[in-house]
């Protein structure tokens, strides 16, 4: 007798559904579709959980597995156009949102897969129990907007209007939204999540006539102060996350340009780009942002500037393990710090810090605004530069106060 | 932390030695072997059984040597259900079919022990995926999920850890993989043979295969505790009158070397575990506020910045290369 059936035994089991599908790519400034031919695949895991995976298929290889839970994504069409056959894998808890095109010669059973994406993921397959699959989820307003436009494809105009109402994060998140190597699953996560990576999804407009083609290459250009390039996820060591800096929007009014019929589309949503009011003070592509371990900062030289001063070792101290039989002392400190138990929370909080997640977390502990702001995006750079302003000057201004020990 | 969830867990002896202690079992612990060719395992014995991990989760298709008959219903085996459960598995699955009189199992273990002899391989494994009690121990040494936050790449990184047991039972050996159906017979130990010498050549033969397709591997042996042994050899020695005061303060005090070299691994185990569950947070803000203070900050982020960037540039370049 299996409880689990015979897929217990292996690592996973025989896919679920899958098709032959390409993904969307955003690449310095341009969005356009990834032309490999891939393939789109759902299998459940021998820890009873739904992994949503890409390969490609020339060369087999698997790029992308993500872990989706119940009731977390949609998977839709999104547009009524014919020869368009994108689909969406949208995120209800945030914004996230990935695109994919069909390459299925036969349009004939794309609805038929897009079900089945829906269902299983959002009813996975209990063993002994059976599949209890009810009705499809109610669409977001945004998408039935999306999807509901008069005729084939969108309507520019209606496409402005319902950008133009977008949060300007959602928006972001709208273009630069990944479905990097290490795509992340925010089943069991509130609040936002903004995924990095290296490729991200196109807006939803396809104006190939030609059926099985990629859909037409868009741009947007946007402006961006930040001079960071694509960086892959890191995955060194103990802790392997994604990027996860938060995507900002951008106002621009560069005209498209090396589309080619959707330019038209293209340009109405640039210039609503333009019209976008923008809350970040720096733009950049969620891509960008190389994620750094906060450990690489905590290098010896650092370590005993910081250590010289008595004030900051006290303080340090204070929050050592509680323990009779270990001395608190400076040398423990030292241990500590040094330690690779220490060492990877510090990784996981870089990770979980550049991932937008730690804002609530560290209001508790006084931190000033901007810099609790950065937190909530994701950004360390912003973060660390917050906390200097502030914790910095203060010092200097009771540099008569010096408890610096320079001896 | 959803009832039922097994944490990820470090790949460590200490760690695994507190998990067996946490366990209520006694009179054992798990060493870290790094040369098969050396004689660490000769003085580490009485060897009780070799755990093989290493970061991959195919398992060979070969089924030469399972076992099929009545066997079965003596040797203690596990179909592995969950990934994260994987070392205690391990662990337990040596346990539990290891007879020799040092080790006390411990009210539970023997308990589940009892529970599940009874069950076929899958049903085990799901028992022990859902012994409360194991799993609870088993998850007090995981990795510190400080902000409810699943990191599951990190999990995709070390998830691909795979265990397998090796035990001497009633005279044979056998290989424990939880991911295939059922025992490998691996032959007869000859009496007077140590039944490490006839693990040896099938665990390097692994060994040399993981190597060459550069996969990392760790090899762990579980013995009978070691301090214990060197103080009844201590007391053995005290005892002996035929040895000269020489030989025995030569004896003597290399054991006390040892002894001594035990109990510091204990501690340092006992403050590893300290440091695995503490909260940090309050420490690390506390740090970077002081890194700020001192301007040391921005720069340091900023640096570290660039180098990625550097980094990811060049791989980028390589890539194009390629293409």
């Amino acid at each position: 007798m299996s409880l689990f059936g015979g897929s217990a035994s292996q690592a996973r089991s025989r896919n679920l559904v899958e098709f032959k599908a390409g993904k969307m790519n955003l690449r310095g400034n341009m969005v356009y579709p990834d032309k490999r031919k891939g393939l789109l695949y759902l299998y459940q895991g021998n820890d009873m959980l739904m992994h949503l995976c890409w390969k490609d298929r020339s060369n087999n290889s698997t790029e992308d597995d993500l872990v989706i839970f119940p009731d977390e994504i949609e998977f839709k069409k999104v547009t009524q156009s014919t020869t368009g056959r994108v689909y969406i894998l949208k995120w209800r808890i945030n914004s996230r949102k990935l695109f994919f095109w069909m390459q299925e010669p036969k349009e004939d059973q794309d609805e038929e897969f897009c079900k089945k994406i829906n269902d299983l993921l959002n009813h996975p397959p209990t063993p002994g129990f059976g599949d209890d699959i009810s009705d499809t989820h109610p669409l977001q307003p945004f998408m039935e907007r999306m999807a509901g436009g008069a005729g084939s494809g969108i309507d520019p105009n209606d496409l402005s209007n319902v950008l133009r109402n977008l949060d300007p994060n959602d928006f972001a998140s709208l273009l630069s939204s990944s479905f990097g190597r290490s795509g992340r699953s925010t089943g069991l996560i509130q609040g936002t999540q903004h995924s990095g990576g290296s490729s991200s999804s196109s807006t939803q407009h396809v104006t190939d006539s030609r059926p099985n083609t990629a859909p037409a290459s868009t741009t947007v250009t946007s402006t961006t102060r930040n001079s960071g390039s694509s960086s892959k996820p890191r995955n060194g060591g103990t802790s392997s996350s994604s990027p996860a800096a938060a995507p900002k929007s951008t106002a621009s009014s560069t005209a498209s340009s090396g589309s080619k019929s959707g330019s038209i589309q293209m340009s109405a949503l640039t210039s609503v780009l333009a019209n976008l009011s923008s809350n970040a003070t720096e733009a950049t592509t969620s891509s960008s942002k190389p994620v750094i371990d906060l450990c690489d900062i905590m290098t010896n030289e650092n370590l005993v500037s910081l250590l010289a001063n008595k004030d900051v070792q006290e303080k340090l101290r204070a929050h050592l393990p509680e323990d009779n039989t270990i001395p608190n002392t400076e040398e423990e400190l030292k241990e500590s710090i040094q330690s690779p138990q220490f060492r990877q929370i510090v990784s996981a909080f870089s990770v979980a810090l550049q991932s937008g997640e730690l804002g609530p977390v560290l209001i508790q502990f006084g931190l000033p605004d901007d810099a609790i702001k950065a937190a909530n995006q994701g950004d360390l750079q912003a973060f660390a530069q917050a906390l200097e302003k502030h914790y910095k000057k203060s010092h200097e201004e009771k540099s008569s106060d010096n408890t610096m020990d320079t001896s | 932390m959803a009832s039922g969830e097994w944490c990820l867990i470090e790949s460590d002896p200490g760690v695994f030695t507190d998990l067996i202690n946490g366990f209520e079992a006694n009179g054992v612990q798990v060493e870290e072997i790094f040369s098969l060719d050396d004689d660490s395992l000769q003085q580490m014995k009485p060897c009780h059984g070799l755990i093989f991990l290493f970061k991959w989760q195919e398992t060979d298709a070969s089924n030469e040597n399972m076992v099929k008959d009545s066997r079965l219903d003596e040797i203690f085996f596990a179909k592995q259900v969950i990934t994260n459960a994987c070392a205690t598995q391990a662990i337990v699955s040596v346990l539990l079919n290891c007879t020799h009189e040092d080790l006390k199992l411990g009210s539970t273990l023997s308990e589940f022990k009892e529970f599940a002899q009874a069950f076929d391989p899958q049903m085990r494994g799901l028992a022990l995926s859902n012994s409360e009690k194991i799993r609870y121990v088993h998850n007090s040494f995981a990795r510190q999920q400080l902000f409810e936050f699943d990191s599951r790449d990190e999990k995709k990184d070390e998830d691909a850890f795979h265990f397998i047991a090796y035990i001497p039972f009633k005279g044979r050996l056998y290989e424990l993989d939880g991911l295939k159906e059922a025992p490998i017979d691996h032959g007869a130990i000859p009496t007077d043979t140590e039944w490490t010498d006839i693990a040896r050549p099938i665990v390097r033969q692994r060994m040399e295969k993981y190597s060459e397709g550069e996969i990392h591997f760790s090899l762990m042996a579980v013995v009978s505790e070691l301090r214990r042994k060197y103080e009844r050899q201590l007391e053995q020695i005290l005892a002996d009158s035929a040895l000269t005061d020489d030989e025995r303060n030569d004896k003597t005090s290399h054991l006390s070397i040892l002894i001594h070299e035990e109990e510091r691994k204990r501690e340092s185990y006992r403050i590893e575990n300290l440091r695995r569950r503490h909260n940090w947070l309050p420490f690390i803000v506390e740090m970077l506020k002081a890194y700020a203070t001192q301007g040391l900050l921005v720069p340091a982020v900023d640096k570290a910045v660039v180098a990625k960037e550097a980094e990811k540039k060049r791989e980028t370049d390589k890539k194009r290369k390629r293409i």
